[in-house]
């Protein structure tokens, strides 16, 4: 699948910080002044606090807008609410799994570990960021110094911005070598990114 | 803490509309051959006439029931604040019958959810005795279940479900 390769703060700018895309800040001093319209829009639309809502997510969990339909498909056939059950859908894939165990720093770093085959689920290698965990699962690096190295890297620096690793998961340390543990579904509280997950489902609505 | 797996509370009917209850009467709902199940998706198209409800119980029991349907969420799921709105109220429905033979205070009205998915919730109250002085409700928008059944003194609900509904898309001619 195609990834966002553009400029990121323009788009933290925009749609406001988004832990998964970058660590960087949005810059209110860099925005272009606007003059300020004083009149009230006849007809407040609500499509377009849809739409970034839906954009927030999309950039941040680093996915189509195809893929992101497909997963409002499925979590609307599952019991349960939709919202909710979207969210924990994101944030079952792989990328998300290894970005949120501190692996690597973003949800592109992570896309691009699971992509060059560093990572292993439950001894096997997976090479597809969107591969769905499941409770139970494994998460180990490959077992070569050079893939080490650079999940050792990602590790030290989560530690030292002192990233915690959630509830749902966990880091183990066996044999000088991390180990991540998928123990739950997520519970929809833990999620890092600030989200109306009702706003995005709204704007599926309509093509679901 | 257990995750609870009662689609009541899964849902959020618990806790948006009625409060946490124990079920003691079975109550089916049934639009046209399809039946109600909590979560399940029904288009509007289908639920534009009034539902078939079976209340169970026996004939020689005087007991007397009201049915409430609302939508939690009015008019969008992420901005409810037309919550409840009402859809049918009807009160006095003997046991082991249907709504037919009870007093409806407001005409069926079918979902017609303008965006996202909405819950129609159907609760069913067990009446002391037969409501006098019921004055059925202004407006159907701002309606509260639980106000409702507290200044009536209906308790806790007996029975409930809920149905999921979305705005079906428009037929595109070409």
């Amino acid at each position: 699948m195609s990834r966002y390769r553009g400029p990121r703060l323009k788009i933290i700018n925009r749609l406001r910080a988004l832990p998964g895309l970058s660590k960087k800040k949005p810059n209110r001093s860099g925005e272009r002044l606007v003059k300020k319209k004083h009149y009230k829009p006849i007809n407040s639309s609500k499509y377009p606090v849809r739409l970034k809502e839906k954009q927030r997510v999309r950039f941040n969990y680093g996915l189509t807008e195809r893929q992101l339909l497909q997963y409002v498909r499925i979590a609307r056939r599952a019991k349960g609410s939709t919202s909710q059950v979207l969210l924990q859908l994101l944030e079952m894939r792989l990328d998300n799994i290894i970005f949120r165990l501190g692996m690597a720093l973003t949800i592109p770093g992570a896309r691009q570990l699971v992509n060059h085959r560093h990572i292993l689920v439950n001894d096997r290698i997976v090479d597809i960021p969107s591969y769905r965990c499941k409770p139970q699962d494994l998460i180990s690096i490959k077992d070569q110094q050079r893939s080490r190295n650079i999940i050792n890297k990602n590790i030290n620096l989560s530690q030292k911005n002192k990233m915690r690793v959630p509830f749902h998961l966990n880091l183990l340390k066996k044999k000088s070598q991390y180990v991540g543990l998928v123990k739950k579904i997520i519970d929809n509280k833990r999620i890092s990114l600030k989200i109306n997950e009702l706003l995005v489902v709204e704007y599926f609505s309509r093509r679901v | 803490m257990a995750r609870s797996t009662d689609p009541l509370v899964v849902g959020r009917v618990i806790g948006d509309v009625i409060d946490l209850f124990v079920p003691s009467v079975d109550m089916a709902v049934y639009y046209g051959t399809k039946q109600v199940t909590n979560g399940c998706e029904i288009k509007p198209s289908l639920t534009v006439n009034r539902p078939n409800v079976q209340i169970a119980g026996r004939f020689y029991d005087n007991s007397l029931y009201t049915l409430v349907m609302t939508d939690p969420d009015a008019p969008s799921p992420s901005e409810p604040n037309l919550r409840e709105w009402i859809h049918w109220l009807v009160t006095d429905i003997p046991g082991a019958t249907d709504p037919s033979q009870g007093r409806e205070l407001l005409a069926y009205m079918g979902p017609r959810p303008p965006i996202g998915i909405h819950r129609y919730v159907y609760a069913l109250f067990k009446q002391q005795g037969p409501m006098v002085m019921v004055m059925p409700p202004q407006q159907r928008n701002n309606f509260s279940t639980r106000a409702f059944a507290a200044h009536y003194g209906l308790g806790l609900p007996v029975a409930a479900v809920y149905f999921n509904a979305q705005k079906e898309p428009g037929t595109r001619k070409r």
